[in-house]
């Protein structure tokens, strides 16, 4: 266990954001927290990184686990006039000054981007540094909040690519809180979904993504290869399995067919 | 973290403080702050307080947001009562320029609370049009006065940006004191540069709505003169009235 969140409870004024929300996120896997609009995603992350308190309940952090948080728009995490500043930044000194180039490495950018200023790169280079930036400073659990707004389907895959390599290669924990469902089936291991302001479901991806009729009384869209899935089975009478890739997939069907 | 900080902000409410005309509450804020500069007496303040807290009543917005208002200036308050209390001989003196203090503060987060910028921009261009006699460029300054209120708030909030961007690297972590006191130092150029890109986007945004400070401006929503209003400054400029009647015959 990394992170445990006990009946903790958010409001502003009067108006109830979060209720009796009980949570523990597992160390080594990639959660992530879905639900649509004011279902409570973004307070939720907020009393985790403890921006904001909430007004009962505990957050219990375990082996003082160092969290870095990724903001939803990039430009709003930078305050420095150059990556190179905003890499530094969040060094503890001198000597670690080479940790800047790996990590830039690691999420793709070169050393030609240290003397750039960071709000005049692409949404792509901004989320990259963005990134590097909250890596630098070596955390065991990285928050992503909707890390592919304004992003393409290359860069959703090179994001996709870095999160998996974080995970299996660093042993980080990484929480997503995304409303991209196709973004989160295809490499998530572990998923929360939150509906007017509670927890109401949680568990394995392809068991809990593949509930559809589950999903549309939280009113989330399946994942298109959920859906695409199910209209197969029903339409050719088939028994496939739930898959998270499409080449395998495509494969299953293949093997149907022969 | 910061955006708790309300000075300067307008609350949407439909209220019939809402509803006045700007003007009249401008000229009502200038007379209370008169009446409660020139009267020193425990009891009448008292009673000022309590017509103020009436008015916010009636404004429909939570009183506790009146509080915030206070609580942001509580560093402030707190520099005024020590001078106060240095330089009074009694408790109860010393005890006036703050209790004046919180007052007018309280009435002035009631004009801003309840009028829109554009409002109040109109309302302290009336206020101020005798002194285009003397050839001051009212209009600029109402509204230049304004956008300085009203930026305050873009300012908190950008500056309470940028401390959550600096949280956001050290989460569940205790920083040293010289780190603690670098991210305070560090807040203060990035919170200004991006103060000033908003300005612009701002001022952008006027420009491509075709505004010119040169021309004379229709308003589209300013309130009538209503019984209200009339109301309301008649007991303001009573009490002003009295009191400047007593101040001159002794």
């Amino acid at each position: 266990m990394g992170l445990k969140l006990d009946n903790i409870k958010a409001a502003y004024g009067d108006n109830v954001v979060l209720e009796n929300i009980n949570m523990e996120i597992k160390n080594g896997l990639i959660n992530a927290i879905i639900g649509p609009c004011g279902s409570g995603k973004t307070t939720l992350i907020e009393i985790i990184t403890k921006f904001q308190k909430p007004s009962s309940g505990t957050v219990t952090i375990t082996d003082n686990q160092k969290i870095g948080f990724v903001f939803e728009f990039p430009d709003q995490q930078f305050f420095c006039a150059t990556v190179y500043a905003e890499l530094k930044y969040g060094l503890k000194n001198k000597k670690e000054e080479k940790k800047i180039s790996d990590v830039l490495k690691m999420v793709g950018l070169d050393d030609d981007y240290l003397e750039k200023n960071p709000h005049h790169l692409s949404n792509g280079e901004k989320r990259k540094v963005a990134i590097a930036a909250i890596l630098i400073t070596n955390p065991d659990m990285i928050i992503f909040d909707e890390p592919t707004v304004g992003l393409d389907r290359n860069s959703k895959n090179n994001l996709i690519r870095l999160m998996r390599i974080l995970k299996q290669k660093y042993q980080k924990t990484i929480i997503v809180v995304s409303q991209d469902i196709d973004f989160v089936y295809d490499f998530v291991d572990y998923v929360y979904i939150l509906y007017d302001k509670k927890l109401v479901a949680e568990g394995e991806k392809i068991a809990l993504l593949s509930d559809t009729a589950q999903l549309q009384k939280y009113k989330i869209i399946p994942p298109r290869i959920v859906s695409l899935t199910q209209k197969i089975n029903e339409k050719k009478n088939l028994q496939l399995d739930y898959r998270d890739d499409v080449n395998d997939l495509l494969k299953d069907m293949y093997r149907y067919v022969k | 973290m910061l955006n708790n900080i309300t000075i300067g902000r307008y609350y949407h409410k439909k209220s019939l403080i809402h509803q006045m005309n700007p003007f009249i509450k401008v000229l009502c804020t200038f007379s209370y702050v008169l009446i409660v500069v020139l009267f020193k007496d425990f009891v009448f303040l008292f009673l000022l307080l309590l017509f103020v807290l009436l008015l916010a009543l009636m404004s429909r917005v939570p009183l506790y947001i009146y509080g915030q208002v206070l609580w942001t200036l509580k560093y402030f308050i707190i520099t005024i009562a020590i001078f106060s209390f240095l330089f009074h001989d009694s408790f109860t003196e010393a005890l006036f320029p703050l209790f004046r203090l919180i007052l007018i503060v309280f009435y002035s987060s009631l004009l801003t609370l309840t009028t829109s910028p554009n409002q109040l921009a109109k309302g302290l261009e009336i206020f101020m049009r005798p002194l285009l006699l003397f050839r001051v460029p009212v209009k600029q300054v109402s509204l230049s006065f304004v956008h300085a209120i009203r930026f305050i708030p873009v300012v908190l909030d950008t500056a309470d940006n940028v401390v959550r961007a600096q949280k956001a690297r050290f989460i569940n972590e205790e920083l040293s004191y010289q780190k603690r006191a670098l991210n305070a130092v560090q807040i203060i150029q990035p919170t200004f540069l991006k103060s000033f890109g908003k300005a612009e986007i701002i001022s952008n945004a006027m420009a491509q709505r075709l505004y010119n400070l040169n021309k004379d401006r229709t308003f589209y929503d300013i309130p009538k003169i209503r019984f209200f209003d009339v109301y309301i400054l008649a007991i303001h400029l009573t009490i002003l009235t009295a009191i400047i009647y007593r101040l001159v015959i002794g």
